[in-house]
């Protein structure tokens, strides 16, 4: 691994490459949030199971227990599977209490192999949440996994843990260095080192380009959610994933931050020019040139007329970035319940405030959102937070059909093998025929809240439910 | 059309029949007097209920043009409803409507200001009032932890302000309990951080006299606090105790003796707090939460336990439990067969009372907050996505007799308020729809038909007949006095058994009576303050081996100064905690509210008297910054407070802090380490407004004539402790406090 750290320049510059090259994503791996830095929610993955039964374990190739809620999308790399769940399932009676908790599980066969357990801060809820664990998916990157725990600190580790029987650096001091335990390379703490206040919980998934590491931070509001404690933070940084020193950051946000952060930053090639697209606190989406920060244009999400928090939005979404266009919803923190939402097509060549030069599209039909896009075959899926799936022409922005899915859709959707595939919080997953005609293939209750999207690697299919990662495999029989 | 004598002289009818059975209590037929109705299980005994409605108008008796969050109750011809005022934001308070039930015409309207509360405005009028069944009067619990009790007439009897008097904590999730009304008390509880023995912050139980308001009893049974919470208390005679059964911001079900507070057992069954109420029937508390096991991942339960025991129950008393099934926010109701309750995404759920098996659910919509009601063999609930069920459950499953959407699909009135029964009809409360400038305020609607529908009350049980054992339990009343130098306050001594029996009031000479850190004398049940100085502390009685204790605190009248020097604390009475230390800055002596990375770090430091007006106070102040992060600094005058923002390089004046669109700011430029001085003059004017003022400046450069920021309040406070404010992550100090009558 050590060997791989030095290569880390060279390997940088070839996962640039892929970065903007998506072919093949979902077959080998499922490396980060939404498998490619453009987050798009699609999978070339094929074979996928159109059905499955937890209760009897067919096509289920194996299940692992978790911790009672699990918020941190499966992620697979190095024939590891990581998820962010909290410390209910106890697997170190000596790193007890709430913890946020990064899982490793063998891809193979769900063998649990390593966990990062991460005490809740001491300021308490403003800053994090109680059992909320980590809700970062982990970027996995040349045997390193990257992801914001529930301290706000964002953590690098080796994805094999200990389990390779090295203690790789730059930091060497872990207490903890059993085998079930994880191998810290390097840490950044950004309450310490760039002033964040996360609100509720720094949930960032990570993306990169090239060396740098992009995140967004959290900053929000303190419990009066009336006061911006540290509006100096910024938004958005980039790390330097050699080093794990910062590299960039932003703070355009400042004080007009409406609630938290909560929505995870997008990469590509957009223009000929490679952006980091990132939704913030104030509802403006925002893009970055990748490696210098410089800020190339901001478009508001809300009508000027909106009125936080009945319909004033925040964004939670992550934006996917495709053909040039930026796709991403608004909406809130499911906590505030269900109201309007807003869908656009941003189009991101375009320079300064945008939110009238770059508006390709609005769709005002969804309802508030928290989910990502997916977009395949000129078609854009999109679920709302009231349980409704839109599917609609991602060219227009004209409506194709919806479904409604009669349960709160945290989740979004997994287009794959001409299917689409949808969890909602009633535990109900939906499978149906991905394109302009609307037909449902199949349901599968998983007998648990499902607030992740499923992924794919190797053909097989991980999804996690509240407290159970499953795996899920055409022909597969689990045996209890 | 029954008028309202006809429902007072059926009233005068029952009452020799009622007072029969409950001692001195008056029962309308078929009220609905607190949230969970007349026997607090959301179960209304009456038949002939309405199956069938339209918003449209089918079946409504009448309806109002704005709702709330909160049920109403319903007592004799009037039906209260605590909500909030509508119209301009930057005004709103909340209120308590009294309406009449058989025209829904609206009697008399009375506001209420909220202070030192960071519940916002949407969600202020989250708790439900309640009618004491003796004289008919009101109890109100606001978002700011003020308990106000008002007569028949709307007039305020009397009003307990928590925030001040205890250092209650309203949080920005607006969680309110809705008090209760047992015997001659008013049961509800609160999270706070106080001054002496009720210093650890946590969640606290109180009973308060219906009549005066004065404190009875104050219990502490948790050891920890998870979140904030409104588990409704129910009052059940158990075993030969009456015992108020609560779910505990712990995570734990808590059966305390309704008399003394005294904890008689608990049952830990989560790592949340828990927002449901309780059943109990024959012994057996069937209890629900939606949130974290503590012995498994699988969230929620719905449990039937031995009631019976004492201390910390085990799963000895465990009869049965069912896990997976998520009611968070709802409470359950049961049938002679069934318990129903309904999860977080509006799946309403029927478990077997036996064994506790889930017979049905079916899913009614995708987010829910209220509960369900049962009555006439029909479930009524409504969802938070604006939809309204009528449904007649059985063992196999639910029949939807009536289903309606109030507001439009795009823009849906939620329902938050649980419905409730009384008089042959249903009322059901919405709230604003989401797009609240082009939808509404939400709507009370009365289904059922236009004229009221009086039966009898059913009879209520006789409670068991009281054995009571020896002397175990002394309770000194008033349990909470605020005095001035040199004043007397006389106690009374009530006696109880070890199960919490009232025995009698007992002669205060025959006890032994002393005082804890408090100056003055004590004696024959009167303590008398010294003649200067203020002090906290308590007054104690002893009667053979039972002790009882009441809090007093002595407080001098103004001017008051505190610099620190020859007194090196912050004074007993402050409610300061540790958030107040005496520090040192270039060898002077300072109050310092040290750097904090915990959950309390936000201290407003109370200084005493909630009846003090019409004065001015002033402080020097200094901040120092960690992590990128100043932190804020400033005073409390009259429930106003002024806060300097160390990042945010601005003046405030926040009348309700979480009300953003009442607050005043200037920008103000200020910097670290260097000492300012505030000051901050509230004076209430004959128009009935307030004129508030505030100023700061380089402490040692001459004070400027012109305020700094002001605010004429139209909604305003006229009256409050003066107090300290200090947040954020780095030290921040004050020196030189002065507070003084306006000149």
């Amino acid at each position: 691994m050590n060997k791989r750290l030095l290569l880390l320049s060279l390997v940088g510059v070839l996962a640039a490459t892929v970065s903007s090259s998506t072919a093949g994503k979902g077959l080998t791996n499922w490396p980060m949030w939404g498998g490619s830095p453009d987050r798009n929610m699609v999978s070339d993955a094929t074979g996928m199971p159109t059905t499955w039964d937890v209760k009897s374990g067919k096509n289920i190739k194996w299940v692992a227990s978790l911790g009672s809620q699990s918020y941190g999308n499966p992620t697979v790399s190095d024939g590891v599977v990581l998820v962010g769940t909290n410390n209910e399932a106890t697997r170190d009676p000596k790193q007890p209490g709430d913890r946020g908790v990064v899982m490793a599980f063998k891809e193979a066969t769900g063998e649990f192999m390593w966990q990062a357990t991460f005490e809740k801060l001491s300021s308490g809820r403003a800053n994090d949440w109680p059992f909320q664990g980590i809700a970062s998916s982990p970027l996995v990157l040349d045997g390193v996994a990257y992801f914001v725990s529930n301290r706000a600190v964002l953590m690098a580790v080796d994805v094999q843990g200990f389990q390779d029987n090295e203690n790789d650096g730059p930091f060497k001091d872990e207490k903890l260095t059993g085998k079930n335990d994880p191998d810290i390379l390097w840490t950044f703490d950004m309450m310490e080192e760039v002033g964040v206040f996360p609100h509720n919980l720094a949930n960032s998934s990570p993306n990169y380009y090239q060396n740098l590491i992009y995140l967004s931070t959290g900053n929000g509001q303190d419990e009066s959610h009336v006061n911006i404690p540290s509006p100096r933070a910024p938004a958005i940084i980039a790390i330097d994933r050699t080093t794990g020193k910062l590299a960039w950051e932003d703070a355009s946000p400042g004080d007009k931050i409406l609630h938290g952060q909560w929505s995870t930053p997008s990469v590509g090639m957009i223009g000929g020019v490679m952006q980091v697209v990132h939704g913030q606190g104030d509802g403006w989406v925002r893009g970055y040139e990748a490696l210098t920060g410089k800020k190339l244009w901001e478009f508001d999400s809300n009508p000027k007329d909106s009125v936080w928090p009945k319909t004033r939005n925040e964004l939670i979404a992550t934006p996917v970035i495709y053909e040039n266009v930026v796709y991403i919803a608004n909406g809130q923190d499911p906590e505030h319940g269900e109201g309007v939402g807003h869908l656009y097509a941003i189009d991101a060549t375009k320079r300064g405030d945008i939110t009238k030069s770059g508006m390709l599209w609005h769709y005002d039909k969804i309802r508030r959102s928290i989910s990502t896009a997916s977009i395949k075959d000129g078609l854009i899926y999109y679920p709302d937070f009231s349980g409704f799936l839109h599917c609609l022409d991602v060219k227009t922005g004209q409506p194709v059909w919806t479904h409604d899915m009669f349960a709160a859709m945290w989740s979004s959707t997994m287009v794959m093998d001409g299917k689409v595939y949808l969890g909602d919080e009633d535990g109900d997953v939906v499978v149906m025929q991905a394109g302009r005609e609307k037909k449902i293939l199949s349901e599968v209750n998983m007998e648990s809240s499902v607030y992740s999207t499923p992924v794919t690697s190797n053909g097989v299919m991980f999804l996690m439910t509240r407290n159970q990662l499953w795996a899920i495999q055409e022909g597969a029989q689990l045996k209890r | 059309m029954p008028h309202p004598t006809s429902t007072v002289s059926r009233t005068r009818i029952l009452a020799p029949f009622v007072a029969a059975l409950v001692a001195g209590a008056v029962l309308h037929a078929n009220d609905w007097p607190e949230w969970r109705g007349p026997n607090r299980d959301g179960v209304s005994t009456e038949t002939n209920l309405p199956s069938k409605w339209s918003p449209a108008g089918e079946n409504v008796a009448w309806s109002l043009p704005f709702g709330g969050r909160s049920a109403p109750v319903v007592f004799g011809n009037r039906l209260y409803l605590q909500t909030t005022t509508t119209g301009d934001i930057s005004e709103t308070q909340e209120r308590l409507l009294s309406i009449d039930v058989d025209s829904g015409k609206v009697i008399w309207e009375k506001r209420v200001s909220q202070y030192l509360s960071d519940v916002p405005q949407h969600r202020a009028g989250w708790a439900s009032p309640a009618v004491d069944r003796e004289t008919g009067n009101i109890y109100m619990f606001t978002v700011s932890a003020e308990l106000l009790c008002f007569a028949p007439d709307g007039k305020i009897l009397w009003e307990r302000s928590l925030p001040e008097e205890y250092g209650a904590i309203t949080t920005h999730g607006g969680r309110t309990t809705s008090p209760i009304v047992d015997g001659n008390k008013v049961i509800l509880n609160a999270l706070l951080m106080g001054w002496g023995d009720l210093a650890r912050p946590g969640n606290r139980y109180f009973a308060f006299d219906k009549k005066t308001g004065q404190t009875i009893w104050v219990s502490s049974p948790q050891a920890r606090h998870y979140d904030t919470n409104y588990s409704t208390p129910i009052v059940a005679d158990v075993n030969g105790a009456h015992l108020m059964i609560v779910g505990g911001t712990d995570g734990v079900f808590h059966a305390l003796q309704a008399e003394t507070g005294k904890p008689q057992w608990s049952l830990e069954v989560s790592k949340r707090a828990i927002l449901n109420s309780v059943l109990y029937r024959n012994n057996t508390v069937y209890l629900t939460h939606g949130e974290e096991n503590i012995d498994t991942t699988e969230m929620g339960m719905i449990a039937a336990i031995d009631a019976t025991g004492s201390g910390q129950l085990t799963g000895a008393a465990v009869k049965w439990t069912t896990r997976g099934f998520l009611p968070t926010f709802a409470s359950p109701v049961m049938d002679n067969d069934r318990l129903y309750t309904v999860d977080n995404s509006a799946i309403v759920g029927a478990f077997d009372l036996r064994d506790g098996k889930e017979l049905w659910k079916k899913s009614l919509g995708t987010l829910q907050k209220g509960s369900p009601l049962l009555a006439d063999g029909k479930l009524y609930i409504g969802t938070e996505n604006g939809k309204f069920f009528i449904l007649k459950p059985s063992a196999t499953g639910v029949e939807v007799l009536d289903e309606d959407l109030i507001g439009s699909a795009a823009n849906p009135e939620p329902i938050i308020a649980s419905p409730i029964a009384a008089n042959g009809r249903i009322f059901v409360v919405t709230t604003d729809s989401v797009e609240e400038m082009r939808g509404s305020h939400g709507h009370v609607y009365a289904i059922g038909p236009k004229k009221q529908v009086i039966s009898a009350a059913p009879p209520v049980a006789t409670p068991p007949a009281t054995v009571r054992g020896p002397v175990a339990q002394v309770q000194i009343y008033p349990y909470e006095a605020l005095l001035v130098p040199g004043a007397r306050q006389t106690f009374t001594l009530r006696l109880f058994d070890a199960k919490g029996n009232f025995i009698r009031e007992e002669p205060a000479a025959n006890a032994k009576w002393s005082v804890d850190q408090l100056s003055g004398t004590a004696d024959a049940g009167v303590y008398t303050a010294a003649a200067t100085g203020g002090s906290a502390g308590y007054v104690k009685a002893t009667l053979g081996d039972a002790t009882g204790q009441a809090r007093v605190r002595v407080i001098p009248p103004l001017p008051w100064t505190f610099d620190f020097n020859a007194d090196k604390t912050s004074p007993a009475w402050w409610n300061a905690n540790a958030k107040g230390v005496i520090g040192q800055i270039d060898g002077q002596n300072v109050l310092v509210r040290p750097r904090d990375d915990t959950v309390g770090r936000r201290a407003k430091l109370i200084m005493g008297p909630v009846e003090m007006s019409g004065y001015t106070i002033e402080s020097d102040v200094r901040g120092t910054e960690s992590r990128r992060q100043r932190g804020d600094i400033g005073l409390i005058n009259q429930r106003y407070v002024l806060v300097l923002f160390g990042n945010g390089q601005k003046l405030e004046l926040q009348p309700w802090v979480a009300a953003d669109e009442m607050t005043v700011r200037v920008p103000f430029t200020w910097d670290k380490d260097t000492w300012y001085r505030m000051k901050l003059r509230a004076d209430n004017r004959p128009d009935g407004t307030t004129l508030v003022r505030g100023k700061v400046w380089k402490a040692g450069d001459a004070e400027p004539a012109a305020w700094t920021i002001q605010k004429i309040d139209k909604v305003p406070h006229t009256k409050g402790s003066p107090g300290l404010y200090a947040d954020g992550y780095a030290d921040m100090q004050f020196d030189n406090v002065r507070v003084y009558k306006n000149q």
